[in-house]
């Protein structure tokens, strides 16, 4: 009878016992699941969201970076938008755009961060053509940014963007790597 | 079969009972445990490689400006003339935080001091090349014109850091930099005084009926004339200054002192001259007297006499320089005749090796 039980298989009463508690952990870490799972989402938007400040953080600079002379704003000046001459002594303007869409959908006032190159060369002082060509866009979901040029060759940038929950700031300095022309 | 289903009741089947889930249990622990872990791991993972990816290009940059400033530091310490690149192209391999770099440096333009550094920076499987054409200024020792014309990404195809065309393409760019340059200030002389943001914006030609950004319209402050504070020059009552003043002086600077033995004119000195000179040329009637003293410590009379005329002398001059009439400074030495305080301290030697001076004209 021993030889023959041990040797056979379960009996019913393992088979019940064990789909019963296999059951319950199953329910528990469902639940687990399911009550993390919204956060992990929440979580995943705002890490999301995160490496979107970052990455528009990342082109500000290299932009930034390509500069020779801060023209607006002023020395100690902070100003919504960016306007300074690059190395070939064309323009470059960061400014910001209402962000219609965005702004509708968040019920925030959110901005997108454009970017405009004006070719010295064929600009028209008289009479100023926007090319579309020239502009792209840098960041969205921007609440509010902000340029203070504290040197002849830094800028502090500060930023905070939106989505429908949260809100990011990010606070950085950008130094232009060109001082003073070789010409 | 019949045992097998038969419920039985005694030891050996609660045995065989604890034996029978034992082994699904751990089973079924164990998976879920793994499972569980699995799927963390993997969605940190997956978030770390985003963000980590999102600052290759910063650590790239930094590697090729580190190996920048080793070649500056390089240059300062052997100097210009025994410069390692001296003899041609200086090739450069290394690693560095976490990636490598290879790097060119050669003369450009020797006559102007001009040379170009390349680094070619590998991280994390991307190529970048960073590219600075730096003119070198001998008459500071110094790095002035630091320049980054132009810095490639993900150049996979292009190997060698060396390739001509990249010295082309920047000359072409300097060469469009020069040809822009009235104009880029005709711009910048344009956009400057743009009441607000959206008139800067319009005067480029950024479309006028586009949703303003932010604050655009907040008019920017007026420009500030730049205001350099004068140099704190104390004018005070010699009395103020020292126990027994010559009842003739009427006003000495503070802190004008001389070293031992010393003649020369400090910056710091200089500094306070530079505002008494303001104040002689914004009083033109105004007319000043030198008087120089020493402390008698050292030398004779005749020789400490001769050296505090040299030492009022040396600030009619600094003074003369700075454009004030010689017609209005007199110069007198005193030698260590007029005593202001006693020898025996460091401090009272100090107060004795000055220049005074003495207003022959009311300032009115």
């Amino acid at each position: 009878m021993k030889n023959h039980n041990s040797s056979h298989g379960f009996t019913l009463v393992e088979v019940v016992v064990v789909i019963g508690i296999m059951t319950l952990f199953a329910a528990m870490v469902f639940r687990v699941f399911s009550a993390s799972g919204a956060g992990q989402q929440r979580a995943a938007t705002d890490l999301q969201m995160q490496s979107k400040v970052l990455n528009s953080q990342n082109r500000i600079v290299r932009i930034v970076r390509e500069g020779t002379d801060f023209i607006i704003p002023g020395l100690g000046e902070e100003t919504p938008a960016l306007f300074f001459t690059d190395n070939e002594n064309n323009i470059q303007v960061l400014y910001q755009l209402k962000d219609a869409e965005l702004s509708k959908s968040t019920g925030k006032k959110l901005y997108k961060l454009m970017h405009y190159q004006v070719n010295a060369k064929d600009f028209n002082i008289g009479s100023p053509v926007f090319d579309p060509k020239m502009s792209s866009l840098i960041a969205e979901y921007i609440k509010e940014i902000r340029f203070r040029v504290s040197s002849a060759n830094t800028v502090n940038v500060t930023a905070c963007y939106a989505t429908g929950h949260t809100e990011f700031q990010t606070m950085f300095e950008v130094g232009l790597q060109n001082s003073g022309a070789l010409e | 079969m019949q045992s097998g289903l038969s419920i039985v009741a005694g030891h050996e089947s609660t045995r065989a009972v604890r034996r029978g889930y034992v082994f699904p249990l751990i089973l079924f622990a164990t998976l879920a445990v793994a499972g569980f872990i699995l799927t963390l791991s993997q969605f940190q993972s997956a978030n770390r490689v985003k963000f980590q990816h999102l600052n290759d290009y910063q650590s790239a940059f930094n590697i090729g400006y580190s190996a920048l400033v080793e070649v500056l530091a390089d240059i300062q310490k052997k100097q210009w003339s025994n410069r390692s690149f001296k003899s041609g192209p200086k090739d450069k391999s290394a690693n560095l935080f976490g990636g490598s770099f290879n790097l060119r440096v050669e003369d450009y333009d020797v006559a102007a001091f001009l040379f170009n550094v390349r680094v070619r920076v590998t991280y994390k499987s991307k190529n970048h090349l960073f590219y600075w054409r730096i003119k070198y200024n001998p008459n500071l020792l110094d790095f002035t014109n630091l320049f980054v014309p132009i810095c490639y990404e993900d150049l996979q195809n292009n190997t060698s850091a060396s390739s001509d065309d990249i010295d082309t393409l920047v000359d072409k760019i300097l060469e469009n930099r020069v040809a822009n340059r009235d104009k880029a200030r005709q711009i910048a002389d344009n956009l400057k005084p743009s009441p607000t943001i959206a008139d800067a914006l319009k005067k480029v030609g950024i479309n006028p009926g586009a949703p303003p950004g932010k604050d655009s319209d907040v008019p920017r402050p007026a420009p500030q004339p730049v205001v350099i504070p004068p140099a704190a020059l104390d004018l005070k009552e010699l009395a103020e200054l020292v126990a027994a003043p010559d009842p003739e002086v009427t006003f000495a600077i503070k802190n004008f002192h001389f070293g031992g033995n010393v003649s020369v004119l400090t910056d710091q000195q200089k500094e306070l001259l530079d505002a008494l000179a303001k104040v002689l040329k914004d009083r033109p009637s105004l007319k000043i007297e030198l008087r120089g003293h020493t402390t008698g410590v050292v030398g004779t009379p005749e020789s400490n006499m001769k050296f505090s005329i040299e030492r009022a002398q040396n600030v009619a001059d600094y003074l003369i320089s700075n454009g004030i009439s010689a017609d209005r400074l007199t110069v007198k030495g005193y030698g260590q005749t007029k005593l202001i305080a006693s020898n025996d301290t460091e401090a009272g030697e100090t107060k004795n090796r000055r220049v005074e001076f003495v207003l022959t004209n009311d300032p009115a």
